[in-house]
C-alpha cells in the first residue's frame, strides 16, 4: 500500500479507524473459521480414501475368484 | 471476542474508567498499547484494549481487586488476565515510572461523546522501545512515519529512561 494512502488512514476520525479495527475482527475471524472448515473437509476427504484404500485391501476383486474358478471373467462376452 | 459482536465497545471502556475515577478507585488513567497507537496512526487488527492507570491504593493489589468487583458489578466478566464488556477483552495495568509520567501527560480526548485521555505518541515509542517484541518495533516504525512526533519530548523521554530507538 502507498504510504501516502496509509498516511490518509492514519488522518481519519477515531472512531472511524475504531470501527474499522472492528471489521478487521471480524474479517480475521470469518478467515479463520474457513481454514478449519476447509482443514476439517480435507481431513474427511482423507479418512475416505483411507478406508476406501483399506477395503480394497481387504476385498479381492471378484475377477480373481472367478479366474481361479476357471470361469469368463464378469462383463466378459465369451 | 465473537464474530456477532466484533464492533469495539470503546466508549464503554472508557466510561468504565471514568466511573472507576469518579468512585476513587483510581487516581487517573489513559488509554495505551495498541488502540492508542491508532488514534495516530492507520488502523489495524488488535484484540484488546489497554488502560494504563494510576493507583490510589499503593499497597500490592494496587486496588485491582477493588477495581475488578465493581466492574463485574456493571455486568463485566474475567476471563484469564482480561476483563471482559461486551465480549471484549480489556486489560486494565497499574502504571509506574514511564507508564505513569505516560498518564499523566496524557492527551486529553473525546471518544463518541466520552471524555478520556490517550498517551501521546512519544510514551507509546518509548514504552515500545522498552518493551521491543516485534510488534513494538512495527509500531515504532508506523509512529514515525504517519504520527507529528515531537522530537525533543522524545529525546527527552529516551534518555531520562535511558531507552534507544531500535535500527529500523
Amino acid at each position: 500500500m502507498k504510504s501516502e494512502m496509509r498516511r490518509e488512514f492514519a488522518r481519519e476520525s477515531f472512531e472511524e479507524k475504531i470501527r474499522k479495527v472492528g471489521e478487521l475482527i471480524q474479517l480475521s475471524a470469518r478467515v479463520k473459521a474457513e481454514r478449519v472448515r476447509e482443514a476439517t473437509e480435507d481431513s474427511a476427504d482423507v479418512a475416505y480414501l483411507k478406508r476406501a484404500r483399506a477395503k480394497s485391501q481387504h476385498f479381492r476383486p471378484l475377477d480373481d475368484y472367478l479366474r481361479e474358478a476357471d470361469l469368463p471373467p464378469k462383463n466378459s462376452n465369451k | 471476542m465473537s464474530e456477532e459482536s466484533s464492533a469495539i465497545p470503546l466508549a464503554d471502556v472508557l466510561r468504565a474508567a471514568n466511573e472507576l475515577v469518579s468512585a476513587g478507585l483510581i487516581e487517573d488513567y489513559a488509554l495505551g498499547g495498541a488502540l492508542a497507537a491508532i488514534y495516530y496512526v492507520e488502523p489495524f487488527t488488535t484484540y484488546d484494549a489497554d488502560i494504563i492507570f494510576i493507583t490510589k491504593d499503593k499497597t500490592l493489589s494496587a486496588g485491582i481487586p477493588a477495581i475488578y468487583s465493581h466492574l463485574q458489578s456493571k455486568g463485566w466478566r474475567v476471563e484469564h488476565e482480561h476483563l471482559l464488556v461486551k465480549d471484549f477483552p480489556v486489560q486494565f495495568l497499574a502504571a509506574s515510572g514511564l507508564t505513569e509520567e505516560a498518564v499523566r501527560n496524557a492527551n486529553p480526548i473525546e471518544y463518541e461523546g466520552v471524555a478520556a485521555k490517550v498517551f501521546r505518541p512519544e510514551y507509546i515509542i518509548a514504552i515500545a522501545a522498552g518493551v521491543g517484541r516485534h510488534k513494538d518495533l512495527a509500531r515504532i516504525e508506523q509512529l514515525l512515519k504517519q504520527a507529528k512526533i515531537d522530537k525533543a519530548v522524545l529525546d527527552d523521554i529516551l534518555q531520562r529512561y535511558k531507552l534507544t530507538l531500535p535500527k529500523l
